[in-house]
């Protein structure tokens, strides 16, 4: 007897879940920068599911509540709702989202160490449509990468050739992940979810030598995306 | 050894066709043996571009589906015996293309000891495009200088890096050429449309051929004679060249310096 295909199978998934985190701010000016910031983010979220953190709120000037119902009123599909502080649960009754009480990033002791596996080894050009992901590593890229193509890494990337589409490093979460790159002209760069959209002139600045990317940590402690040309100064050029 | 050759594109129009047409017939020209196999199943017209379309009795499908046999149904090029074309069906029961019946066909090919069989891909990234690709050694990207054109290209490699034979067994890649045609030198250098080089860099694979715009291509259409056959215009030549680097040799790129001779303006005070 042929064994039976098992019908229902629990396997792991690497969709795209994007975090929007709200933080502290009061009423009419929330619900405003809300509304513009999703207006930007906008060509990222179109496809993607995203979670609404509301776990780096102190004063909580705001209800949940209300930052949930501004979220969903710009079209956004919320999949849930992260909370820190279990007080917050009872505001969040009645709405048909999971809400998931987890620790702030902030709050969180040492992230647990990446696995040490060795890096992905990108060779062939990644074209328009598809999309390379290494999963729980780094990855060092030896073909160029396409517009319209998805790069993606939870660790750091490393390209010895130009990237053109979206690139993605420490995609989940991993803040000191960087992307380093002979040539950038990408669509979209994000690190640790921080993500920026770059029309077709936007990285003209950066020159058409190596680039790299990481994250900031600017004085009111949010993230901030440092995009840095490597090319050597005109000045040394010259010499 | 028998080599499958796709021409493909992802954008309709660019010049799948006529670029068939010329490098099936450069191939016979130079004494190898070539089927070239129209997969535009319902638009047939490989067999106008090459003016056998009155001899053309059975088709691709009807050998498929087992209504005649292969030689009953390749046709032979009146002008160079070494070229055999296979049309495609004017119907348009575009599923009657199945994996199974081209491999057989293909397979018979090869029995009968061609050296090469030309696909000619119909447009998009379905269906008889797939099936165009799906047996391919090599393959010859056709597009022109224009950003959309190129993104299907790009589009297009990563669908054969993936839906190939070849890379579903693993097998050597598929090897890829860059074919650019309808180049206009003046308008690239002016930067109204894309340079070669700019083409070359964004789709990262060598260029066989860059084909100059020319009146000649389509009054070799209307007159059923490929191009490279129209002596010494200048698109007949670059396709000539393209069929000398694919079998091997080494030539500069021509046709790609729009006025070579410079400006008087640069003589007179050495620009
Ligand atoms: N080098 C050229 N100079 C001028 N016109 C050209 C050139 N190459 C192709 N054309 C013209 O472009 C049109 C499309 O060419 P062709 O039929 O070869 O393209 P195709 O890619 O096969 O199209 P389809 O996707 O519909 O199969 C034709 O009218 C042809 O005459
Ligand atoms: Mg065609």
């Amino acid at each position: 007897m042929t064994k039976r295909r098992r019908r229902v199978v629990i396997k792991g998934s690497s969709l795209p879940v994007l975090r929007i985190v709200v933080r502290d701010g009061d009423a009419s000016a929330l619900r405003k920068e809300v509304a513009d910031t999703i207006e930007n983010g906008r060509p990222m979220l179109a496809e993607a599911i995203a979670v609404l953190d509301l776990r780096e709120r102190q004063a909580r000037e705001v209800g949940a509540r209300e930052i949930v119902d501004a979220v969903r009123d710009t079209g956004v599909r919320v999949a849930a709702v992260l909370i820190g502080d279990a007080s917050e649960r009872d505001l969040l009754t009645g709405l048909d989202l999971p809400v998931i009480e987890a620790q702030s990033p902030q709050q969180a002791t040492e992230q647990p160490a990446e696995p040490d596996l060795a890096p992905a080894y990108l060779t062939r050009p990644l074209r328009s449509g598809q999309r390379f992901y290494a999963q729980g590593r780094d990855v060092v890229v030896a073909a160029p990468t396409s517009r319209g193509s998805e790069l993606i890494a939870d660790g750091s990337i490393y390209a010895f050739s130009s990237l053109r589409g979206r690139v993605l490093a420490g995609a989940s979460g991993n803040a000191s992940a960087c992307i380093v790159a002979s040539h950038l002209d990408a669509e979209l760069v994000a690190v640790a979810g921080v993500y920026r959209i770059f029309e077709a002139d936007d990285l003209k600045a950066l020159g058409s030598g190596p680039v790299s990317v990481g994250l900031s940590l600017e004085a009111d402690g949010s993230e901030r995306l440092t995009l840095a040309s490597l090319a050597p100064s005109p000045y040394m050029q010259r010499r | 050894m028998t080599r499958v050759v796709v021409v493909t594109s992802g954008k309709g129009g660019v010049g799948k066709t006529t670029t068939s047409a010329s490098f099936a017939s450069g191939l016979a020209m130079r004494g190898k043996k070539t089927a070239v196999v129209d997969f535009d199943i319902g638009l047939r017209n490989l067999d106008l571009i090459l003016g056998c379309e009155r001899r053309v009795v059975y088709d691709f499908v009807n050998v498929i589906q087992g209504d005649a046999k292969l030689s009953q149904a390749l046709v032979r090029d009146k002008r160079n015996e070494n070229l055999a074309i296979l049309a495609a069906s004017q119907t348009k029961d575009k599923d009657a293309l199945k994996e199974e019946g081209v491999k057989a066909v293909f397979d018979e090919l090869r029995e009968m000891g061609f050296d090469y069989i030309v696909c000619d891909s119909p447009a998009g990234i379905e269906g008889g495009a797939l099936m165009a690709l799906r047996f391919a050694d090599e393959a010859l990207v056709v597009t022109n200088p224009e950003v959309s054109a190129v993104r299907d290209a790009d589009r297009m490699l990563g669908i054969i890096d993936s839906k190939s034979l070849r890379a579903e067994q693993g097998l050597e890649p598929v090897k890829e050429h860059l074919v650019i045609t309808r180049y206009v030198p003046k308008r690239a250098n002016k930067g109204e449309m894309l340079g070669h080089a700019d083409v070359q860099e964004l789709l990262n694979i060598p260029i066989l051929g860059v084909i100059p715009e020319s009146e000649v291509v389509l009054e070799c259409s209307n007159q059923g004679t490929p191009v490279i056959l129209a002596d010494g215009s200048p698109a007949a030549r670059a396709y000539d060249d393209m069929v000398a680097r694919f079998l091997g040799e080494e030539r500069p790129l021509r046709f790609i310096n729009g006025d070579a001779s410079p400006s008087l303006w640069k003589r007179l005070f050495g620009g």
